[in-house]
């Protein structure tokens, strides 16, 4: 049997040949603890974002830890009955119109993964149409815009008034994050919310959840 | 004032400015890269065309009179890497250019580049730059095209100096290992993971390797040859692989390189500009014993005012927000012009905090406010 509290403690170290070893372990057993891995895991991401907001980690060690729980999922993946993370609810996460980076895009969906969200993730270089018809298809009401170039700002700006010209504006949040982002360009584009940080994502978007669930 | 001698009041706007004496006017710096571009009416496609490149640039100094230029359309050689598949390409509204991303050098080959780098660039390391069916035709454009490029690069940097009477920013462009790594050879997330998936000896033999080989000698001939007239400092560094650093792996894997390069050209008596991404301030506490008058920031995304105070002994350029010089008033634009010089004082010069790049970036009429503005402000 796998211990569960190691395997969070290994994984907020960022200790991949520890994580991968326990992990195959639970597979070698069968599978029948591949939920509780999974819990562990987004557990120990739960400490990389502690450790990244006491300025303990930084950027490159969420980019390392995006990649460990992709392996992760990856090696559990035949035991997990469903998705795992369920809970927090369903979101869009995408790089606006015009802007092809998707680093900060994939750290974030990574820790918003690991908190229990599950991540329709559109993308880069995403229309504004495609956000719309997603959140109206997919019953959507909390949308992350990620951009770098300071020409997404623009983007952000059109998506937000394009989900206010399909009527969806009141019923949805949106947050806006990366480099050109600020509490000015939140104002500018019409979002509810903007991040510095992968984190502060995460926690508006928890808040977010928790008052729709209310 | 003829071009000499703009030159020279220039010269010692920016001199000043790293020493940290009081100058009768504001530096203004342009971190303008390609919104020019638009500015002039054209779009992204001009990059094409060395011509209609200089035309633009003549008429973007004419009409805002900056004292400096950290680029003059000289950034983006479209025609030569073309021939060999390129990575950059325009966008289909010709209203950015597209970067793409590629791996040039594999996590397994630490060792094969400590051993003879030389001949993992030419086995390896070009091969995954260029298109799979690249051709030695390919090859002969594409160094043809270098020519042609450098040619216009060359022009427009004595232009700059001859006739606009204006100085460069970039002079010797010098990079720390760890920034090979981060923009070149492994790209962010290959050295993000690099830190914790290979051997700290390796990733240090390779830092080490690279700086002797590479860095060093590059320091050494700008320092031996200190400030070229014309320009505004003696060695100019990119500063972006920090982005993705702890505290503790910067100590590590960054300031070592960084760090000699500061302590000589203050014990020659010769600059270092450092071009900032993101912020820097986190890293404050390496900085705070640079002797004033040795070094100056681009900042980006730091608070100028914050920076000023905790790092007094580092010259500033910078502090114009983009988003401001877009998307306010010309009021609003002066407004703020005014509180940065007031305010920080000394050792500043004005630039804009992003690279100016697309079209809403700025406006031409709020460039404008800011530009007369400096030309008449008295500190």
């Amino acid at each position: 049997m796998v211990d569960m509290e190691k395997l969070a403690t290994s994984m907020g170290d960022l200790e991949e040949d520890d994580v991968n070893a326990a992990l195959r372990q639970v597979m070698d057993e069968g599978g029948s603890q591949a939920t509780e891995a999974m819990d562990a895991c987004q557990k120990g991401m739960n400490i990389i974002g502690e450790r990244f907001e006491s300025g303990e980690y930084f950027v490159g060690d969420l980019i390392y830890a995006g990649e460990l729980m992709t392996g992760a999922v990856d090696i559990l993946k035949d035991a997990l009955v469903s998705g795992g993370g369920a809970g927090a609810g369903k979101m869009i996460l995408c790089t606006v119109k015009d802007d092809l980076h998707d680093i900060g895009k994939n750290i974030v969906k990574a820790m918003l993964e690991a908190n229990g969200f599950e991540v329709i993730d559109l993308g880069i270089d995403t229309p504004a149409e495609t956000i719309v018809e997603t959140m109206k298809e997919q019953d959507v009401h909390i949308v992350a815009l990620s951009g770098v170039l300071t020409l997404a700002l623009d983007s952000m700006k059109s998506t937000v008034a394009a989900i206010t010209a399909a009527g969806l504006r009141d019923s949805a949040k949106i947050i806006i994050g990366g480099a050109p982002t600020n509490e000015e360009a939140c104002q500018m584009v019409g979002a509810d919310a903007w991040a510095q940080n992968p984190q502060k994502t995460v926690n508006t978007c928890r808040d977010w959840a928790a008052a729709f669930a209310a | 004032m003829d071009a000499k001698q703009k030159l020279a009041e220039r010269t010692e706007l920016f001199n000043n400015a790293y020493a940290f004496k009081h100058n009768k006017r504001i530096p203004h710096l342009s971190n303008f890269f390609t919104w020019q571009i638009f500015d002039a009416g054209y779009d992204m496609n001009a990059l094409y065309d060395y011509d209609i490149m200089e035309k633009i640039d003549d008429e973007f100094n004419e009409r805002y009179q900056f004292d400096c230029y950290i680029d003059l359309l000289t950034r983006n050689p479209m025609r030569a890497t073309q021939p060999l598949g390129g990575t950059h390409r325009i966008s289909d509204n010709g209203e950015a250019i597209e970067v793409m991303d590629h791996v040039l050098m594999e996590q397994t080959e630490y060792q094969a580049f400590i051993d003879d780098s030389d001949a993992l660039y030419w086995s390896k390391v070009f091969k995954r730059y260029c298109k799979p069916e690249a051709t030695l035709d390919d090859l002969t454009e594409s160094v043809q095209e270098f020519f042609e490029f450098g040619e216009f690069a060359t022009k427009m940097v004595s232009k700059c100096m001859n006739e606009y009477g204006a100085l460069n920013y970039y002079s010797v462009m010098t990079i720390t290992p760890f920034e090979h790594l981060f923009n070149y050879l492994r790209g962010i997330k290959g050295s993000s993971s690099d830190l914790r998936r290979v051997d700290e000896g390796l990733m240090l033999e390779f830092m080490d390797y690279f700086n002797d080989k590479y860095t060093k000698p590059n320091i050494k001939m700008a320092l031996d040859r200190g400030t070229l007239p014309g320009f505004a400092s003696t060695i100019t560094t990119g500063f972006l692989g920090h982005t993705v650093l702890s505290t503790k792996q910067f100590e590590k894997f960054y300031w070592p390189y960084l760090k000699p390069t500061i302590d000589e050209c203050a014990k020659r008596g010769e600059t270092v500009s450092i071009m900032c991404e993101a912020t820097m301030l986190r890293f404050a506490e390496f900085f705070e014993d640079v002797p004033k008058g040795v070094m100056m920031v681009l900042l980006e995304q730091d608070d100028p005012f914050e920076f000023r105070k905790r790092l007094p002994n580092v010259a500033i350029a910078g502090g114009m927000p983009a988003m401001m010089l877009g998307h306010s008033t010309p009021e609003e634009c002066v407004n703020y012009v005014k509180k940065l010089a007031d305010e920080i004082g000394d050792g500043f010069v004005l630039s804009q905090n992003k690279m100016m790049s697309f079209k809403n970036d700025c406006t031409r009429e709020n460039l404008l406010a800011v530009s007369d503005f400096v030309q008449e402000y008295q500190c």
